[in-house]
């Protein structure tokens, strides 16, 4: 048994110590967010966040985990109340099939969360690692840009 | 007998029963045109369209949400037709016990296909239920008027739809024509609305197949063939059938699998026995570098697509090339997004601009004066005017502007891309810059979800075509992850995107989901020409393709 706190609660997790997280969190905790893409840290659909960091799920084992705090885009908020990075993603319609947006909106949390107010090549640079194969990258930057507060609302409306 | 006068008399007699055994008979329909959309194959209203007693409206469709927007865009069409406010109408997608049987959602057809059948199912269901309240109330249908599902009547009389549908059937084929509100009066329909599965993808709902767990559910892993062709000799499968979860390892000819508890498990075992698998090994593949000539030495099928003949003057210049693009790799992240066959328009309107250069013409006025089209005229204008192309526009060097534009299969959506770009004269590094886009999809649904594909088509098609290359040896794919088959990545996104959709209130749905893909290949083609004076014909325009190009 191995205990993880994920989204501000304790779990303990019958699973061997070298699983990787994404399959915990999917599996034994039966949470959707993070996404399996590749499998080797090269697509950034399995990003959560362990201590205030962006990491690749796929390839975090949970024994590297104790004491360490992990979240994931259930941890952000829900349909009904969603967090303002979320909030932004759904203001600039910033999905298409959706399957990178989980791993894409804890990538740009992790950003905001270092840097309350990144320049575009900062948001760009820190984006890199996931990708969105339905081409769906103009809106997820601006969604960035607007939970960075730098939306002005008029241009904003669609 | 006018059709509609015969199911407004049919109706009147208020007996589903009489009205399907009445309405099959081929006499009365023999001179109908044929039904529009999806209701050729499905046409009873109902098939599409219930409204319960409790005025609860369902509608449903056999095509199914890739993130597209398509029930959305469905949702919007109903609550339009039957005038009723979109958050009351439930939409079932793609279920076999339940919805018509619409094949594949794919090739951009789920609007014409699906979108058609349930305007028109939403229109006639609505019509039947005015005559319905017409009759209760004794006035004329056409003094009616319907406000989120009640029907008013001029003295304030009111039946809400329940009521009425719970004495109507709606078992009924629907008409060819007929029922459709005027679009001058369209409110939901061209208005942008957030799509509905959005929320859910952004906070962890369940939007997956993935997603899907159900009781006692065990995991499965295959071992991959380790290249084309080879067989099997041997597997150590009694070891890893050992191994901690693991329920079974399958082995059929040269089919390789392993079932476990846990889905670490069933990796784990995958892993140990693919490492314990032999293999006898061959070279099926060609050379790389030979691919081309040898798949054209193959025996080919000419399709013809449209056939069309307009005898020009006799040709003072005579000019030819060949475009080639390599195998791209569909390489979805996750399920399918649409990798639709771009060549034809990156060949056809790279070699407009060829033809445009030999006669000493602006590609923009070239476009223009070549195309009788009005629909694609108005396309080619608004985004070469949106763009600011500009014939007279001082020149940089390294930098250039490119043109296309193309009507999707012919009978798709119209798209025109107009973009600019530098290349890094050292690396032969193509930087997108500024892409300004404008479609005609018919009357639109929903603007900014056809913004949002034709955005996500050219950023898809800015990937196919900077970067994108299937690589092979004689044995291999050896383009087996994203380190091998590099894609567009966010610090190569485009400076910025926009996209401009044209009214066109009343006319049919064009499938859109994929018009931008081939305009964008041959933009950034033409503007790579711009540029740089060199013209490539071959896909991808790879950093070192444009280097060997340019020749430094």
């Amino acid at each position: 048994m191995m205990k993880l706190t994920v989204n501000g609660r304790e779990h303990a997790v019958d699973a061997e110590p070298d699983t990787p997280l994404l399959y915990v969190l999917r599996d034994d905790l039966g949470l959707n967010g993070a996404k399996f893409g590749c499998g080797l840290g090269q697509c950034g659909a399995c990003t959560v966040i362990v201590d205030g960091e962006a990491v690749f799920s796929c390839l975090t084992p949970i024994a590297t985990l104790a004491g360490r705090a992990v979240t994931t885009i259930e941890g952000l908020g829900s349909a009904q109340a969603p967090g303002p990075v979320q909030r932004a993603f759904i203001e600039e319609q910033a999905a298409q099939c959706g399957y990178c947006i989980a791993g894409m909106v804890m990538r740009a949390q992790a950003l905001l969360t270092r840097t309350a107010r990144p320049s575009e090549q900062q948001i760009r640079d820190a984006m890199n690692p996931n990708l969105c194969r339905c081409g769906t990258q103009m809106r997820i930057l601006a969604a960035v840009r607007r939970a960075a507060g730098m939306v002005p609302e008029k241009a904003a409306a669609r | 007998m006018s059709a509609a006068l015969s199911r407004r008399s049919v109706l009147a007699a208020g007996s589903g029963l009489l009205v399907s055994i009445a309405l099959p008979g081929s006499q009365v329909w023999a001179d109908e045109p044929p039904l529009p959309g999806s209701l050729k194959e499905t046409p009873l209203l109902d098939a599409w369209i219930r409204v319960g007693p409790d005025g609860a409206i369902t509608a449903f469709t056999g095509k199914t949400e890739l993130g597209q927007g398509l029930k959305t865009a469905l949702i919007q069409i109903v609550a339009e037709q039957l005038d009723v406010a979109p958050a009351r109408i439930g939409l079932v997608t793609a279920d076999t016990a339940r919805t018509p049987n619409e094949g594949f959602t794919a090739g951009s057809h789920s609007m014409q296909d699906s979108g058609t059948a349930l305007l028109n199912a939403a229109a006639q269901t609505r019509l039947l239920l005015l005559d319905a309240a017409a009759a209760a109330l004794g006035v004329a249908a056409e003094t009616l008027t319907v406000v989120d599902g009640v029907v008013h009547a001029q003295g304030g009389a009111t039946r809400d739809y329940g009521s009425l549908a719970a004495a109507l059937s709606l078992h009924v084929r629907a008409q060819p024509t007929g029922g459709l509100k005027d679009p001058a009066s369209y409110r939901v329909m061209g208005a942008s609305m957030p799509r509905i599965d959005i929320p859910g993808k952004v906070t962890g709902g369940a939007a997956f197949i993935q997603d899907m767990r159900l009781p006692g559910m065990l995991h499965a892993r295959a071992v991959r063939q380790p290249s084309t062709g080879a067989v099997l000799l041997r597997a150590d499968t009694e070891a890893v059938g050992r191994l901690p979860g693991v329920v079974k390892v399958m082995r059929e000819g040269s089919y390789l699998a392993v079932v476990a508890a846990k889905e670490w498990q069933a990796i784990k075992a995958m892993r140990a026995l693919a490492a314990s698998a032999e293999w006898r090994e061959s070279a099926t593949l060609p050379e790389q570098s030979q691919a081309p000539a040898l798949i054209r030495s193959l025996p080919a099928r000419d399709i013809p697509v449209l056939t069309w003949s307009n005898p020009a003057a006799p040709a003072v210049q005579r000019i030819s090339a060949r475009y080639t693009r390599p195998y791209q790799m569909h390489g979805a992240i996750g399920p399918s997004c649409a990798l639709g066959a771009y060549l034809n328009i990156f060949a056809i309107e790279s070699f407009v601009d060829e033809l445009a250069a030999a006669a000493g013409a602006d590609p923009v006025d070239f476009r223009l004066r070549h195309l009788t089209d009005e629909r694609a005229r108005d396309v080619i204008r608004l985004a070469a005017d949106r763009f600011g192309w500009d014939t007279k526009a001082p020149r940089e060097p390294d930098r250039g502007r490119g043109f296309a534009f193309a009507r999707y299969k012919n009978l798709g959506a119209y798209c025109a891309v107009a973009l600019n770009l530098s290349v890094e004269h050292e690396t032969g590094q193509i930087r997108l810059g500024r892409v300004v886009a404008a479609v005609d999809s018919g009357q639109p649904i929903n603007p900014d979800g056809i913004r949002n594909q034709i955005e996500g088509a050219m950023v898809q098609a800015a990937s196919w075509t900077l970067y994108e290359e299937v690589r092979f040896d004689r044995r291999h794919i050896t383009s087996t992850d994203w380190s091998g088959y590099p894609v567009l990545r966010f610090p190569a996104a485009p400076d910025s995107v926009e996209v401009h959709v044209l009214p066109r209130p009343g006319q049919p749905f064009l499938g859109t989901g994929e018009a931008g893909q081939g305009p964008m290949a041959a933009a950034i083609a033409n503007a790579l020409r711009d540029a740089t004076g060199a013209r490539v014909r071959d896909l991808p325009l790879s950093a070192e393709r444009v280097k060997a190009a340019i020749g430094v």
